[in-house]
C-alpha cells in the first residue's frame, strides 16, 4: 500500500458522515447556554473560596465573643488559614486560563502540563496547608472548650476520621486522575523533542 | 458583534468537514464524534475574538481542532464529559450504495490504525493525510520543519505495517 492509496482511503471515507448546522439556533446556543454554563462551573469553582471569605468574619467575631484563650486562638488561626486557602487556590487557578487552544500542540501540551503539576502539588501537600491548619484551629477550639473528656475524645476521632477521609480522597484524586493524564503528557511532550 | 457572528457562522461551514475527520481519528463512535465536533465548535466561538489575521485560517482551525481532541482524550474515560448541550448540530451517517464493502473495510481498518498511534504521531499522520505541507504542519505542532519530515517518515511506517498486517 502506499502513500497515494491512503490518502484516497483517508479523503473517500470521509464523505460516509455529514455535518448539518442550524446557525442561527447554534448562535443562540452558543451565546445564552454557553455563557450560563460558564457561569456556573465559575461559581462551583470558586465555592471553597467563598465560604473560605466568609469565614473570615465568622471567625473574628467568635474569637471576640468567646471567653476562652484557647478558643480565641484557634478562632483567630482560622482568619491566617482562610486567607492561605484563598491564596492557594487563587493561584493555581490563574494557570487554568492561561490554557489556550489556538497555540501550537508543543506550547498547548506544555502549559496543559504546568498547570497539571500546579494542581498536583495543591492536592499533593493539601495536609500541610489544608487539613493540619484546620485540625490545629478546631482542636484549639475543641480543647478550650467546657467538653467533658469522653465528649473530647470522641470529638477528635470523629476529626481524625473526617480529615483523614479529606486526605484520603485528595491522594486518591491524584493518583487516579493526574497522574496517568500527567504520565500521557510527558511521553507525549518527550516524543515532540526527540 | 453581529460581524464576529457571521465570521464564525462562514468558518464553521467552510470548514466542519476538515473538524470532522479530525474529530473522526479520536472518536470511537458516531456520538463521540459529534461530541468531538461541539467542543471543537464551542473553542472556536470562545478562541475567534482573540484570532490574528496574520495566520492562516485553516492552521487556525486545525490547531484548535487537535489541541481540543487530545485535551478531551486525555481526560478520565470514566468522568463524564462537563459540556454544554448543543442541539443545532447534527451528524448523520450517509449509506450510500456506492460504498463498497472493500472500501468500508480499508476506511476502517485506517481509522483503527491511526487510533492505535501515540501522540505526536496520530496528529502529524493526519495532517499528512490532509494534504497539509511539511511548513504548515510545523506550525501548527510547533517544532521545525526538518523535525517535521523525520517525525513523518517514522509515523508513515508505523501507519503503513499497520495496514499491511492483515492486507495481503
Amino acid at each position: 500500500m502506499d502513500d497515494l492509496k491512503l490518502l484516497n482511503i483517508w479523503q473517500e471515507g470521509n464523505q460516509r458522515n455529514k455535518v448539518s448546522i442550524d446557525a442561527n439556533k447554534l448562535l443562540i446556543e452558543l451565546t445564552e447556554n454557553l455563557s450560563e454554563f460558564d457561569a456556573k462551573l465559575k461559581k462551583r469553582d470558586s465555592l471553597e473560596i467563598t465560604v473560605a471569605l466568609i469565614m473570615i468574619p465568622i471567625a473574628i467575631l467568635l474569637a471576640y465573643f468567646v471567653d476562652s484563650s484557647l478558643q480565641q486562638l484557634g478562632f483567630g488561626l482560622i482568619v491566617p488559614y482562610c486567607a492561605l486557602v484563598i491564596y492557594k487556590l487563587k493561584r493555581v487557578k490563574k494557570y487554568k486560563v492561561q490554557i489556550d487552544a489556538q497555540q501550537s500542540q508543543k506550547a498547548f501540551l506544555t502549559q496543559s502540563k504546568e498547570y497539571l503539576v500546579k494542581e498536583m502539588n495543591l492536592l499533593k501537600t493539601v495536609l500541610y496547608w489544608y487539613i493540619l491548619p484546620a485540625f490545629l484551629c478546631a482542636a484549639l477550639i475543641n480543647i478550650g472548650s467546657d467538653s467533658g473528656q469522653l465528649e473530647l475524645i470522641l470529638t477528635f476521632i470523629g476529626m481524625i476520621a473526617l480529615f483523614g477521609y479529606i486526605y484520603y480522597l485528595n491522594r486518591k484524586a491524584v493518583k487516579d486522575d493526574f497522574e496517568p493524564i500527567l504520565a500521557q503528557l510527558n511521553q507525549t511532550i518527550e516524543e515532540l523533542n526527540n | 458583534m453581529k460581524e464576529l457572528n457571521r465570521n464564525f457562522i462562514e468558518i464553521l461551514e467552510s470548514n466542519k468537514d476538515m473538524i470532522l475527520r479530525i474529530c473522526g481519528a479520536y472518536a470511537s463512535d458516531l456520538a463521540e464524534k459529534q461530541d468531538l465536533f461541539q467542543e471543537v465548535t464551542i473553542a472556536i466561538w470562545k478562541s475567534l475574538p482573540s484570532f490574528q489575521s496574520n495566520s492562516s485560517i485553516s492552521t487556525w482551525i486545525y490547531r484548535i481542532a487537535l489541541n481540543t481532541c487530545i485535551r478531551l482524550s486525555l481526560r478520565n474515560k470514566k468522568s463524564k464529559m462537563e459540556t454544554v448541550k448543543i442541539t443545532s448540530v447534527h451528524l448523520e451517517n450517509l449509506h450510500e450504495e456506492s460504498h463498497r464493502q472493500e472500501d468500508e473495510t480499508q476506511f476502517t481498518k485506517l481509522q483503527s490504525c491511526i487510533q492505535q498511534l501515540q501522540e505526536p504521531d496520530r496528529s502529524i499522520v493526519l495532517l499528512h493525510l490532509e494534504e497539509l505541507s511539511h511548513k504548515e504542519i510545523a506550525k501548527i505542532i510547533g517544532i521545525s520543519e526538518n523535525h517535521v519530515a523525520v517525525k513523518m517518515k517514522r509515523a508513515k511506517l508505523k501507519l503503513l505495517n499497520c495496514m499491511n498486517q492483515d492486507h495481503g
